[in-house]
């Protein structure tokens, strides 16, 4: 029997829209992190979600795989992007997981594997790197263009080993 | 504690041809699930559905999977079962299960719901099915209950016993100290 893990760090449901949202200030007192978004957008764009760590804008390198019902792709990025094809719009209910290995390691870059799912449209895995040994202390979420929808919910929870 | 065990269901001698999370209490935040399952017909694989609450016709799903020479996509609109993924059956290695997780977050809200999960099915020999899928289910109700069984929504197909099914509420929340903006 698997031994319950998950503790609540913060969480918000928006009743605005927003173009980004951070979490700060992340204790360092447990081994991963996993963060929780579900939700639309408020607009009709069709943006990556990126998440981005501890501010910086550099420094990730990402390969994803994704299907979208009759094809499959696989490639790169140098950017944390959570649904690679660019698809997230409003009307269009996404959920994404995100898991960040050893996050307060300052010895190792840092793990992040996630996955972007959208029933309607496609299915996104990716395995990303933070190329710093920093420990992680924030982390956010933000799309190039448009907003997030009311009722989208972010969560982050930490993981003890 | 922000994770908390709800329900465990292993499948005893004799069989099953579903395994039932019912009653589930509205307390949490997400709910995920973490399967361990093998089938009893005549196939090396089964594909194995999640029925969500008295769903009708009212699922959709998109599959990515590997096999290790090819990878693959797929889809359904309409369906009555949500599909996780390919289990061992009789012609499988025996002892071998599938290892299935399913996540659903804001599984009370009054929208509807989307679903992430991930399965393998392991046979040790030249065939081993990795499948994700992404899915929603239209219903607007809070999910009250998990029916797993072959996929298509005909049960006819028994779990072999040890198969287990294992449901977790997370809760959201705040620590006091990070901070969201």
């Amino acid at each position: 029997m698997a031994t319950p893990t998950y503790k609540a760090l913060a969480t918000t449901t928006l009743s605005g829209t927003a173009a980004s949202i951070t979490f700060s200030s992340i204790s360092s007192s447990y081994r991963d992190l996993v963060a929780v978004v579900n939700g639309e957008l408020s607009t009709a764009n069709t943006p990556d979600l990126q998440m981005k760590i501890n501010a910086d804008s550099s420094n990730y390198s990402q390969v994803f795989m994704r299907g979208n019902g009759s094809t499959t792709a696989s490639g790169t990025y140098t950017a944390i992007n959570l649904n690679s094809a660019s698809t997230w719009s409003s009307g269009r209910r996404y959920n994404h997981l995100v898991h960040i290995m050893d996050y307060s390691a300052t010895d190792k870059h840092k793990t992040v594997l996630a996955r972007g799912n959208w029933a309607g449209g496609d299915i996104n895995a990716t395995a990303s790197r933070w190329a710093s040994t920093n420990a992680v202390t924030s982390i956010s979420f933000t799309v190039a263009s448009g907003s997030f929808a009311i009722g989208t919910t972010f969560s982050l929870y930490g993981i003890e080993a | 504690m922000s994770m908390t065990l709800i329900e465990h269901i292993e499948v005893g001698a004799g069989g099953a041809n579903e395994i039932v999370l019912d009653n589930i209490p509205a307390d949490y935040t997400d709910l995920m699930v973490v399967l361990s399952t093998r089938l009893s017909s005549s196939s090396t694989f089964v594909s194995l559905g999640m029925f969500i609450n008295s769903a009708a016709a009212d699922t959709s799903w998109r599959r990515l999977s590997g096999n290790g020479s090819s990878a693959s996509s797929g889809s359904a609109t309409g369906a009555t079962d949500y599909l996780i993924g390919d289990v061992p059956d009789s012609s499988a290695t025996s002892n071998t299960f599938a290892n299935s997780y399913v996540y659903i977050p804001n599984y009370t809200s009054s929208n509807a719901k989307s679903i992430s999960s991930d399965s393998v099915g392991e046979n040790n020999a030249t065939a081993s099915n990795q499948i994700i899928i992404a899915g929603l289910c239209s219903k607007t109700a809070a999910v009250t209950s998990l029916t797993f069984r072959s996929y298509g929504g005909s049960p006819t197909i028994d779990f072999v016993q040890y198969s287990s099914a294992t449901l977790y509420g997370i809760t959201a929340g705040s620590d006091g100290t990070t901070v969201v903006s």
